[in-house]
């Protein structure tokens, strides 16, 4: 009989475990507390990148009413300094604003997807590139230095494209890593595939998050080859066919990543498109960051008491940034521990 | 302690049980409420709809939306 009760409870704990976010195991998870709030003299509906250089944070909106991003000081009563990428149809407006980047320079770029281009600001005005046709939609880009950039490939022929100063496409490498769904078209693929990224240019590393899933790649750019691909198997995106679009029905998986000398952060939200659409998701955002060192093995999780869309990790002061939708102020600051143990 | 090891797994059980019953009534309403949702919106639910705000692109008009159905 007693055996039988612990039968019982061992397999309770069997299934009360097999949830599937909990399909990456780390050795350490820490729970983080906000520990600075700033406030800001502008409003923003959809605060969902943050950046930071030469004394001023810049915030991108994605839902913006009229300007998509913010150039703020860095100070705890945040101030506007300048406002850049006016919403309209107009000459050097913007329709979409996909993600925002500072180059070596500190000079502020961001990628319109329904314009098909990029966009610079320097001292000089303002500066954009077309990006070629045959690139369908990129919705995220990195910088490999002030004139070449990383997209994702939505043809589903490759992974990325790297992409020269002219918008033209220079080469495409590598390839979606789910072989099991045969029986999509590749565009379909590449939709559910759908991707942030971003690139250490110190180290060559890219890494390449899904959206619609768990799993991480990263990539050796400089030898332009594959280090590793996490939770391909348990985390592929779901997703279903409908009029040739991939419409996902899984979970909401990353949303941001950001790769330093010797990590990798995600930021990963874990809520399934079943409880998004029956209003059970009360919260926009993800509260875990998950951080793996360079070779993908996973290092330590930290889960916040706040969900946000996006950061901005400092490792030399040991904190980041991150971006609350769900608060009036959504510009809040965690302190963390930057040791990690391989 | 077979007593209380007994006594454990019995409100463990009860406990299951109960969150499971709880766990389908809300699905049973939020199913008849999907439903409704679905039959004044999608029509004959051939079409991509993409409903409320958010981060998830849009395939139909590159809008950022909620979800996707």
């Amino acid at each position: 009989m007693v055996k039988v009760a612990y039968i019982s409870v061992v397999c309770y704990l069997l299934i009360a475990c097999s949830d599937k976010s909990e399909s990456i195991l780390f050795p350490e998870t820490v729970r983080l507390s906000v520990s600075s709030v700033y406030t800001t003299d502008i409003y923003m509906r959809y605060p969902y990148r943050i950046r930071a250089a030469d004394s001023a944070i810049y915030v991108m909106d994605l839902h913006a009413a009229e300007h998509y991003i913010h150039k703020l000081s860095d100070e705890k009563n945040m101030k506007t300094i300048a406002s850049y990428g006016k919403r309209g149809e107009g000459p050097e407006e913007l329709l979409d604003a996909e993600n925002i980047r500072l180059d070596s320079k500190s000079r502020l770029w961001t990628l319109d997807a329904n314009r098909h281009k990029l966009t610079r600001w320097d001292s000089c005005g303002q500066k954009e590139i077309n990006l070629s046709p045959q690139l369908l939609r990129s919705l995220d880009f990195a910088l490999i230095n002030d004139s070449t950039f990383i997209v994702p490939d939505y043809t589903g022929e490759n992974r990325i494209c790297i992409i020269d100063e002219n918008g033209q496409i220079i080469k495409k490498l590598f390839s979606i890593p789910d072989k099991s769904r045969h029986n999509v078209s590749p565009a379909s693929l590449a939709q559910a595939w759908r991707s942030f990224i971003d690139y250490n240019r110190e180290t060559g590393i890219l890494a390449i998050v899904t959206q619609l899933g768990q799993v991480i790649e990263l990539y050796d750019m400089k030898e332009e080859r594959r280090i590793a691909s996490i939770n391909t198997e348990n985390g592929a995106p779901e997703f279903f066919e409908k009029q040739g679009y991939a419409i996902p029905d899984g979970i909401m998986g990353y949303s941001d990543v950001y790769v330093s000398e010797s990590a990798i952060y995600a930021l990963f939200w874990g809520s399934s498109f079943e409880d998004i659409r029956r209003g059970k998701v009360k919260n926009e955002g993800g509260n875990r960051i998950r951080v793996f060192n360079t070779e993908g093995i996973p290092l330590k999780e930290y889960i916040l008491d706040r969900y946000i869309t996006g950061f901005r990790i400092d490792e030399t002061n040991g904190k980041f940034l991150a971006l609350d939708v769900n608060d009036d102020q959504p510009i809040i600051e965690y302190k963390f521990e930057t040791r990690y143990e391989n | 302690m077979k007593k209380k090891l007994l006594l454990f797994t019995g409100m463990l059980a009860i406990g299951t049980i109960a969150a499971f019953n709880i766990h389908v009534v809300e699905n049973e309403v939020g199913d008849i409420r999907l439903q409704n949702i679905e039959m004044l919106s999608f029509g004959e639910n051939e079409y991509v709809n993409c409903f409320a705000t958010g981060s998830l692109n849009c395939p139909v008009n590159g809008a950022k939306v909620m979800y996707t159905w």
